[in-house]
């Protein structure tokens, strides 16, 4: 079982949400792009800047600290999510002012207050078919 | 532009109908409104048709099935705002001169439950559907929230939207639902996404609606005592202001800010020569309660964080200051998406013709907006009596 463990991956459900994963997950970001032209900034990256219709982004790593938008406890999922209900989702405002949708790592509403520090978990929501772990972004009220 | 007037309206019901086809629910409709424009299929030069699931075979037969004449026949797949698009373009192009008559149709026939905007397997920013980002109702829920926190809006709040809306729907035989609620029975049916519960979520609906629409000039040997005149439009797309939620900061319509409809009601008011103060009778795109309080304020009858009270004082009811959804709205008529863009029309020419019945504005409404909004996309209309 040590062995397996060794050789279990950790694959982002999606590339370029964020920065790899491995060795540590804790000190991964989120990705957005800024564009040079006018400031702007977006998450997720763009090809072109949403403002100026330009090439004229880079990308950059987004905080990985964020206030309380708003949340919402959600009875229902969609077909396809690897959630289970209920679950809260919420939006999280970053620094760079970016607003990002995400689920919470916490089930329960309970002891959430809008403008709270929140901050970025990288967390298994499936397995491939090779017994690798698919990881995803949460948040989570910051300890 | 040449002056355009709607000449007939029909609906088939919204509800459950397992046992017609999209077919049938869209020939009900369109028999309606050439009927009730005394026009003839024959005299018909173009259709326009709006659905999202249904496809252009559908739309194709929907028409066809009045007869094989060779007209255009146009199909529109704008998400809940595509049968309002088709509207547009029929209007645009009867406006431009292109023909003088067109038949414009919105139907649908749909699964129960959540709606899945996109798909994973073409486009990967479909993951969120994955992350348990793609509830349409949770985004509004989002946004009730922030309400609550920023105005002091309560579930309450909202929830009067729904209860108007039932109330409404009760005495509209087109509407889906047709049972009014209490505000305790709003508030205690089953959550969906807190603070939205089941009876302030708008049903997934079959059902059919249909306009006639033609030059003025041409609609005058049809009798214009109850045309109607659009006299106003405005269309568009979120701008880079609405960018900055992402992902899928298109999933729950322009619910987060107002943005999109604050921007392009100017628009339609100034084409028209109005102000919001002049609109009589207001359809909104409301399909969770609490976007109405959202819809009022963009739409300019309130400043910012005061929507939830006009509903509150009852000032959105047929003899309020802004009659809002008179037929009982997404909420109760339903909201068959190809369908619903044409109903709110076809609501407003009703109250703008005096033939509401026990649902009708008092005191001569003679000016009506209808508001449709899709997933990123927006269309809407001023009429004038």
């Amino acid at each position: 079982m040590e062995e397996a463990n060794d050789l279990k991956k950790m694959v982002p459900l999606q590339e370029g949400l964020f920065t790899p994963p491995e060795p540590d997950p804790g000190a991964s970001h989120l990705l957005g792009s800024r564009c040079r032209e006018c400031g702007s900034i977006f998450f997720p990256t763009r090809i072109y800047c949403g403002r100026c219709c330009t090439t004229t982004v880079e990308t950059l790593a987004l905080s990985r600290r964020g206030k309380l938008f708003s949340y919402s406890l959600n009875q229902r999922k969609g077909k396809l999510a690897l959630v289970d209900v209920p679950y809260v989702e919420a939006e999280v405002e970053l620094p760079e002012g970016v607003h990002v949708f995400t689920v919470l790592t916490v089930r329960s509403p309970e002891g959430l207050h809008l403008g709270m520090d929140m901050e970025l978990v990288i967390e298994k929501v499936a397995e491939d078919n090779a017994g690798n772990d698919v990881v995803a972004y949460k948040f989570r009220p910051a300890s | 532009m040449r002056e355009i007037v709607v000449l007939g309206i029909g609906l088939h019901p919204f509800g459950r109908f397992p046992d017609k086809s999209v077919i049938e629910l869209a020939h009900e409709a369109i028999l309606n409104a050439l009927r009730d424009s005394s026009v003839a299929f024959k005299e018909v030069e173009a259709a326009y048709l709006g659905a999202e699931l249904a496809n252009f075979p559908d739309s194709r037969m929907a028409v066809q099935q009045f007869g094989w004449t060779g007209i255009p026949i146009t199909s529109i797949q704008q998400a809940c705002a595509s049968s309002s698009a088709a509207f547009r373009e029929a209007f645009l192009s009867v406006a431009a001169g292109r023909f003088d008559m067109a038949l414009v149709a919105g139907f649908e026939k749909m699964d129960k439950g959540l709606l899945q905007a996109g798909d994973p397997a073409r486009d990967k920013e479909f993951h969120l559907h994955y992350m348990g980002l793609d509830v349409t109702p949770s985004r509004v829920a989002l946004a009730m929230r922030r309400r609550m926190e920023t105005y002091g809006d309560t579930p309450e709040t909202f929830a009067i939207e729904a209860v108007q809306a039932s109330e409404y729907g009760a005495l509209n035989q087109y509407a889906h639902y047709r049972e009014p609620h209490s505000l305790e029975e709003v508030l205690k049916s089953p959550t969906v996404c807190a603070p939205l519960t089941l009876y302030m979520c708008c049903p997934t609906s079959d059902g059919a609606s249909a306009v006639v629409i033609c030059s003025k000039r041409k609609a005058r040997q049809y009798g214009l005592r109850r045309a109607v005149t659009v006299s106003g439009y405005a269309a568009g797309s979120p701008d880079c202001s609405d960018l900055i939620g992402g992902p899928g900061c298109h999933i729950g319509g322009d619910f987060k800010s107002g943005n999109l409809t604050r921007r392009l009601s100017r628009e339609a008011y100034d084409m028209a020569g109005i102000g919001p103060e002049e609109v009589d009778v207001l359809q909104c795109h409301a399909p969770f309660a609490g976007a109405g309080a959202i819809c009022l304020e963009s739409l300019g009858f309130c400043q910012e964080g005061e929507g939830g009270a006009l509903w509150q004082r009852g000032e959105t009811r047929i003899n309020g200051k802004i009659p809002t959804n008179t037929d009982g709205g997404l909420l109760s008529r339903g909201h068959p998406l190809g369908a619903t863009g044409l109903a709110e029309i076809a609501e407003v020419v009703r109250q703008l013709r005096g033939e509401a019945g026990q649902l009708q504005v008092p005191d001569g409404p003679r000016v009506g907006l209808a508001h449709n909004t899709g997933l990123g996309c927006l269309n809407m209309h001023v009429f004038k009596k």
